[in-house]
């Protein structure tokens, strides 16, 4: 499985991996019940501490996208609340959130930003 | 058994009338790797040495994979490799001779693993010590004492004078080392990236103390930047998190703090909607640290308000 790693951010490494499997899981990339790399396996192909590897799939589990059975491995989990549908849009209001935070800063209120949001949408459409 | 491979308790050492270590307490715990950080004669490579069993403590005490280090069994040295600046072989050896020595003095070399090693750098086995670069020494160096599987390895700026690409291969074999063995690395650098890749813990110390130790993925979680214009008052940040350090830039006031269990938001909410926070990377917290803590701005006269 590709993971990109920034070791630089200051991000920690558990939650980059966590957000790059909900990604997949959001995109389609990986499906409900694909099984995930071990453990093992994940830290030895991004060269970090298993113990982080473990971090991460444990929060991915206590988020409900995961499910860990013992002995068999890493699954993506069947569970209805983590559909790649409810997962995308998890992220996207993540990143909504993050720029109305930014905008508010800048003194922009609400508005301004979803009308801005929208003449940028339709400036993309007539590329697609 | 402890958890811990190393176990240091206010560890001092003097050199005439130097003190290279002044009460240096630190514990590492097994199946990682904590790397060093710290200025030049912080006492990074007399902690190291010590550990080896190479000089002895002035007072308090180091102990190494449950032995005390001064007095370290045989059993215990051949589960310890050290690669430093003052232990280097002769100028004629060749990799092939050090091979032999070393399958003589430890019975887990792994003489393939060596020889992959230094066909992966494509360095002879005839080939002198004395003739080959910087960079390729300090390979054949960390190969032989990776190849014999210790359970501790010890390495003084393993990446002094490799190149990128030599550095990452190194660095990727120690990890490898690590987790197939659950062994334990402490290695010193002053390359702040490499750390950031690398590294498990970081323990930055400074004139023979540690001033920060922690896991790296800790720091990454809790320490954050904090910018505002005008003043920050610590005791509006006690007991949410502890400032690390501190400086102004003109009007901007610019706060090291690490969180207590309290979010980003929380921490907002509590500064004003003015307030900026920012992940740190580990330079920038480094180099909060080294000239920004609180007690140097002390001494300087500066306050934090």
């Amino acid at each position: 499985m590709y993971l990109h790693l920034d070791h630089h951010s200051g991000e920690p490494i558990y939650r980059q991996i966590v957000e790059a499997i909900k990604y997949q899981v959001a995109s389609g990339r990986l499906a409900q019940e694909d099984r995930l790399p071990s453990i093992r396996a994940l830290a030895e192909e991004l060269k970090i501490n298993p113990r982080t590897v473990v971090k991460a799939y444990e929060e991915l589990q206590h988020a409900g996208l995961v499910v860990m059975r013992h002995g068999q491995g890493v699954f993506v989990s069947v569970n209805h609340g983590a559909t790649p549908q409810s997962v995308r849009q998890k992220a996207i209001a993540d990143m909504a959130r993050r720029m109305l935070a930014e905008a508010s800063r800048l003194g922009a209120p609400k508005d301004e930003v979803l009308r801005i949001i929208e003449s940028e949408a339709n400036k993309m459409e007539p590329e697609q | 058994m402890s958890d811990h491979a190393v176990r240091t308790v206010e560890l001092r050492r003097d050199f005439g009338t130097v003190r290279a270590l002044d009460g240096l307490s630190l514990d590492v715990s097994k199946g990682t790797i904590l790397t060093l950080l710290g200025p030049n004669g912080a006492g990074k490579t007399t902690l190291l040495r010590i550990l080896m069993g190479l000089i002895e403590p002035t007072g308090g005490q180091a102990f190494v994979l449950g032995e005390p280090a001064r007095s370290q069994p045989a059993g215990v040295a051949g589960r310890v490799a050290y690669v430093g600046d003052r232990c280097e072989p002769p100028t004629w050896a060749t990799p092939a001779l050090l091979e032999g020595v070393q399958a003589g003095a430890s019975r887990s070399f792994d003489k393939a693993l060596f020889r992959e090693f230094c066909k992966r750098r494509s360095i002879s086995p005839t080939r002198p010590y004395g003739a080959m670069s910087k960079g390729q020494r300090r390979w054949v160096l960390t190969s032989l004492a990776l190849a014999s599987r210790p359970e501790l390895i010890l390495l003084d700026e393993p990446a002094d004078g490799l190149d990128p690409a030599a550095r990452k291969a190194l660095y990727d074999a120690l990890r490898d080392h690590v987790n197939e063995c659950e062994a334990t690395a402490i290695v010193t650098t002053h390359i702040i990236a490499d750390v950031e890749r690398i590294a498990d813990e970081v323990a930055i110390i400074d004139a023979g103390r540690v001033i920060l130790h922690g896991p790296l993925e800790d720091l990454r979680d809790r320490v954050r930047q904090v910018e505002m214009s005008g003043g920050i008052s610590s005791p509006e940040l006690v007991d949410l998190a502890s400032v690390l350090g501190g400086t102004r830039l003109g009007e901007m006031s610019i706060l090291w703090i690490r969180r207590n269990g309290v979010s980003d938001e929380e921490l907002l909410g509590r500064l004003g909607p003015d307030a900026t926070i920012r992940h740190v990377g580990l330079e920038t917290l480094y180099l909060a640290i080294a000239e920004h803590r609180p007690a140097a701005l002390a001494e300087s006269g500066k306050g934090l308000e």
